[in-house]
């Protein structure tokens, strides 16, 4: 898998095909939006969904560790799909996420939907400062610092050659850096909904992701396709 | 007994037949009901004692009528105890034919407050107008019986009631029934039902919905084993097959022929027929032109869309004021009733419709069947001019109006296959096993159960006959718990084991997702259309998507503006006119019968047959024979050529659209390793077309058929046909729930796509029963791709490839659709985007050098 580079706030980022987020310079590996025991959650409506996106989504974590050779682990949010996650997943399960946590340093920030839940022995804050970027779940417009957050699950659509291709992305835009969602069974969220007006902009640059690559679109996102239509 | 005489007309004092004048609609009914032939093709037999004496005899003699000989000779069989299946053309005395040993019985029986008919049709309309039919004989005789229609437009307060007080005779569609078996009173309702009448029976063979009416017929059979089948079908070319269909043993099949052929017309126009394109723009004045001449008309069309286009564009036509009005599936309940009553009562000179009036319905006064857009087939075509012209002395009548060049042909070869008297053929079906556990589930919800039992039951119903213990076991797994081997959560078990072996709901609140769930016909997510208070109908997602306030769209035959979602409805307001994007609708696109499009094909390849066509056509076709080539019966005519920045390989291969969708994604796969860098392919019944971002050397390997059986595993398991079969066999199966049009989302966001969950499942556990249900619908489907590699295997060697510089002739069309569709092909997105990148840098070197 080959990463994107990019520049944010001054500092080095390498983007990842799983919607992971390096920053060499810290040797920090940033993901969130896990959802982990996400299908398990439609059990109890008697929907049953196949129960393996967190072992996928584990492993998914562990080979982009591998990878980047990450020794710090940064969590921004949503990590379990909800507070009763944690007694729903599988022995095994827990033990993939031990290994995985064991050679690295991690840090949780607290997400929406896991009601501040951390595996035992972790703790959660609801924000980080590191090197002058604030990271947070949820964007913060009152904001005025450089800041990476999740929590919008953000896809786009891109028309070329009159084809469309809508695929998971990252969001850069006025001082604001948005990761996608890493959990196998996350679905996105248009970027051109009202929810990301705030990203909007001639500057806005999008990279999406493929299966092998990260794909960088040209720069600029309006509010609606016609606009934003490439030919 | 008379002899030859005209039945049914009565006669005037000048000696002149005169139609009888109307004071009662529901008369006029049942005479197009019993009458179809001219007299000397009646044949008439004494009816037995029992008919004899039984007032609805004296009532039709009053009137001059009498039974015809298949209505006595399937009341025969019936009573007699066997099943039966009547064959017949359009309005042949059909329901009067299922009815009537009903009718018989309860005369001897009497009336147990129990149900003791159940009439089970495709379509609401069509029980609703039964329902009108059969009203008449009984309010005229003052029968005691009691009849009643429960569909889903029923309202839930003459449901409920409809189950503690069911009346005697109720008609209904397989989704109702399939409900009223999952009530855990079933057995004790159904305990006395004597006749199940099921009406369009050709119209369950190839679809999951008659897997569904399949495995609740021998429900039905187990709570009540004294009740007969009684099938009306429309003819077709396998009886046999049929009646192993419905019938249990000792079967009966009643034929009746077909009587006076109908007469079929193209419309012959001055203007230009497009190339391409679905819409009869070119047309529209002369088809109005024709229905102002007509009494009262309905124009067929294969599409919504058609559908509100045409209404419209007449409606500006419109200066005699004729009343017009359009009927299709999307539209509110409310509005279509009003449209079917007032065609009963002629209150209408012309409805424009879809299939959403197809299938039996019969009209007093239609004299004029326009069919826009070619019939797709010919049972089709025949079913629909059957609604025509009920003038004794003449034939039905039929105008076709094709809407581009292709359909042109179509129609020709169309009308030379009902003269030559060819019936479509009927494909059958292996059920599937979403089906199934939905039907589990069910079965489930009415009371306990022993597998055992189900299982002996369930295979009964041909479609499962072949099912094995092991495939059925799996599928209860499913049922129970999602039969993951891996992982289980047995606290959320949906089915729980009793000390005793038998099987029930684990929790009886369970049978209420079970029931909001119900059905095998799987829409696109739909969203409620409201003009300030007012429900307009509904209107799929996917189109609602791509639109921005102020953008305007034709639905209900208006011309709307969108404002914004609320309560995850589409607000609009009425636009100021102008141009409108009319809603797309991913339904009702039919497909076209492969005998009539190798008969296209044959039609092109052969010059001689040319005479008959209007010039224009003949010059279309001269000019790509001059351009490229001329498909024909013994070579696959293969184009390539440059348009728009792309190359694009046209197949010619006159397949049908399943089969050349089969085709597309095999050779999106063998042009990718290839290195052709393919990007998405678009097809019609005729052709497909590829278009990649490097043109192929050669072809024959593209299409090798051998290459097609011995990948073809590896290949189903790429291929998205799968994720899009998957998706549907997810919600039938009951693994995720529908999404009910006006439902209002959670808090949650958009909740999962089930291709996620298809890539999930397929990683883990890729013999789950699921992913074979699927693996087996998509063989099916390919059966037509079967075919497709006879034919490939046929004419192997002989391909005929033409390298051209530019788009030939006949593929416009199919160009001009692929501009149009803009099909995403997610699997080969990661080289579009690749290539956008680099369109970007050389563009960004373009503006270094200057």
């Amino acid at each position: 898998m080959s990463r994107k580079s990019t520049e944010f706030a001054g500092h080095g980022f390498e983007l990842h095909p799983s919607g992971a987020l390096f920053w060499p310079a810290e040797s920090l590996l940033i993901v969130g939006d896990l959802h982990l025991e996400k299908a398990s959650s439609y059990h109890a409506s008697g929907q049953f969904l196949p129960p393996y996106d967190t072992s996928q989504t584990l492993a998914r974590l562990a080979a982009v560790l591998a990878e980047t050779g990450a020794s710090r682990l940064l969590f921004l949010g949503d990590v379990f799909h909800d507070g009763r996650a944690w007694s729903r997943m599988s022995d095994a399960d827990k033990a993939l996420l031990s290994d995985l946590l064991t050679p690295v340093d991690s840090i949780w920030v607290e997400g929406n939907h896991d009601q501040s839940f951390v595996p035992p022995g972790h703790s959660a804050v609801t924000e980080i400062e590191i090197g002058g970027i604030v990271l947070r779940h949820i964007m913060d417009e009152a904001d005025g610092r450089p800041e990476i957050s999740a929590h919008y699950h953000p896809a786009a659509v891109i028309h070329h050659r009159g084809s469309r291709v809508r695929r998971p992305c990252f969001v850069r835009a006025a001082g604001r850096l948005i990761i996608p969602a890493f959990g196998v069974l996350t679905g996105g969220l248009d970027c051109r909904d009202d929810a990301l007006a705030a990203l909007r902009g001639r500057d806005t640059q999008l990279f999406l992701l493929g299966k092998e690559d990260v794909f960088v679109p040209p720069a600029g996102l309006a509010a609606d396709n016609r606009r934003s239509r490439r030919r | 007994m008379p002899g030859a005489r005209v039945i049914g007309m009565a006669m005037g004092d000048d000696g002149a037949f005169h139609r009888p004048y109307r004071v009662d609609i529901g008369v006029d009914r049942l005479y197009i009901e019993l009458m179809v032939q001219p007299s000397h093709d009646v044949q008439y037999r004494q009816p037995p004692p029992h008919l004899q004496s039984h007032p609805l005899t004296g009532w039709l003699k009053d009137r001059g009528w009498d039974w015809f000989d298949h209505q006595v000779e399937a009341a025969s069989q019936a009573l007699a105890g066997r099943d039966v299946i009547v064959f017949a053309p359009t309005g042949a005395g059909k329901t009067l034919a299922g009815f009537l040993p009903s009718f018989l019985d309860i005369a001897e029986r009497g009336s147990t407050g129990k149900l003791h008919t159940l009439y089970i049709s495709p379509l609401k309309a069509l029980a609703v107008d039964v329902h009108r039919n059969i009203a008449t004989p009984i309010e005229a005789l003052d029968l005691p019986v009691s009849f009643e229609t429960r569909t889903g437009d029923t309202p839930s307060s003459r449901r409920q009631r409809q189950k503690t007080k069911p009346p005697d005779f109720l008609m209904t569609t397989p989704e109702s029934l399939a409900l009223l078996l999952s009530y855990d009173d079933a057995g004790n309702f159904f305990s006395d039902l004597r006749y199940i009448i099921i009406d369009e029976l050709h119209a369950f063979f190839d679809n999951k919905r008659g897997d569904l009416l399949s495995l609740n017929l021998e429900r039905l059979a187990t709570l009540a084993p004294q009740a007969g089948r009684i099938g009306l079908s429309a003819t077709i070319d396998k009886p046999d097959a049929a009646r192993d269909w419905l019938c249990r043993d000792g079967g009966a099949m009643v034929r009746v022929p077909q009587a006076v052929a109908p007469v079929i017309d193209i419309l012959q126009t001055d203007n230009r027929i497009p190339w391409s394109g679905h819409m009869a723009r070119h047309a529209l004045d002369e088809v109005y032109a024709q229905i102002q001449a007509a009494r009262m008309s309905v124009i067929f069309v294969n599409t919504r869309a058609q559908a509100e286009f045409v209404f419209q564009r007449l409606w500006q036509l419109n200066e005699k004021n004729l009343r017009i009005a359009v009927h299709h599936g999307s539209l509110e309940r409310e509005l279509r009733r009003k449209v079917e009553a007032m065609m009963a009562a002629g209150g209408l000179d012309c409805v424009v419709a879809t299939s959403s009036l197809d299938l039996g319905l019969d009209w007093a006064d239609v004299d004029l069947v326009i069919q826009v857009g070619a019939p797709k087939g010919v049972s089709r075509l025949l079913q629909r001019v059957g609604r025509a012209n009920h003038r004794l002395d003449e034939p039905s009548r039929a105008i076709l109006v094709p809407t581009n060049r292709f359909e042109y042909l179509e129609c020709v070869a169309a009308q030379a296959e009902i003269e030559k008297n060819k019936l479509d053929g009927a494909a059958f079906r292996r059920g599937g096993f979403d089906v199934l556990a939905q039907h589990i589930f069910g079965v489930a919800c009415s009371g306990p159960f022993h597998a055992d039992d189900l299982y002996a039951e369930i295979i009964r119903a041909m479609p499962y006959a072949d099912t094995t213990r092991e495939q059925f076991d799996k599928v209860l797994g499913f049922v129970t718990d999602g039969g993951y081997s891996l992982k289980a959560y047995p606290q959320y078990n949906r089915l729980a084991t009793l000390k005793d072996g038998s099987i029930v709901l684990r929790e009886a609140k369970m049978a209420r997702q079970y029931r909001m769930n119900i059905g095998t016909i799987v829409e696109s997510p739909m969203m409620k259309v409201k003009l300030r208070n007012r429900t307009l109908g509904s209107i799929e997602e996917n189109f609602v998507v791509n639109l921005s306030p102020g953008d305007t769209f034709l639905f209900g035959g208006q011309v709307l503006t969108f404002e914004s979602i609320s309560n995850a409805a589409v607000m609009v307001s009425k636009a100021k006119g102008g141009e409108a994007q009319i809603p797309s609708y991913g339904g009702g696109r039919l497909p076209l019968s492969t005998n009539l499009s190798y008969a296209v094909r044959n039609l092109i390849g052969d010059r001689d047959a040319w005479g008959a066509l209007p010039g224009q056509i003949h010059d279309w076709l001269a000019l790509h024979d001059d351009r490229s080539a001329l498909p024909d019966e013994k070579t696959l005519l293969v184009e390539i050529f440059p348009h728009r920045g792309r190359h694009h390989t046209v197949v010619y291969s006159f397949a049908g659209r399943n089969a050349n969708q089969t085709l597309g994604f095999l050779m999106l796969r063998r042009m990718k390793r290839a290195g052709l860098r393919p990007l998405g392919f678009s097809m019609t019944d005729y052709a497909l077309a590829v278009w990649s971002l490097d043109p192929p050397d050669e072809v024959e390997s593209l299409l090798d058929p051998d290459i097609m059986t011995e990948e073809f595993e590896e290949w189903l398991q790429d291929t998205p046909l799968l994720k899009r079969l998957f998706r549907d066999a997810a919600i039938i199966s009951g693994l995720v729930e529908r999404r009910h049009p006006g439902q209002v989302k959670t808090g949650r966001q958009i909740l999962f796509s089930s291709d996620l969950i298809y890539d999930v499942l397929r990683r883990h556990e890729p013999d789950h029963i699921l992913l074979q249900a699927v693996r087996r619908d998509a063989m099916q489907g390919l059966i037509d791709a079967g075919r497709l590699a006879d034919t490939l295997q046929d004419i192997a060697g002989n391909i005929v490839c033409r390298r051209l510089d530019m788009i030939s002739p006949m593929a416009v069309p199919l160009i001009m659709q692929i501009v149009r569709e803009n099909t995403v092909r997610s699997e080969v997105g990661d080289d579009l985007l690749l290539d956008m990148e680099e369109e970007i840098i050389r563009a960004a070197h373009v503006e270094e050098i200057h």
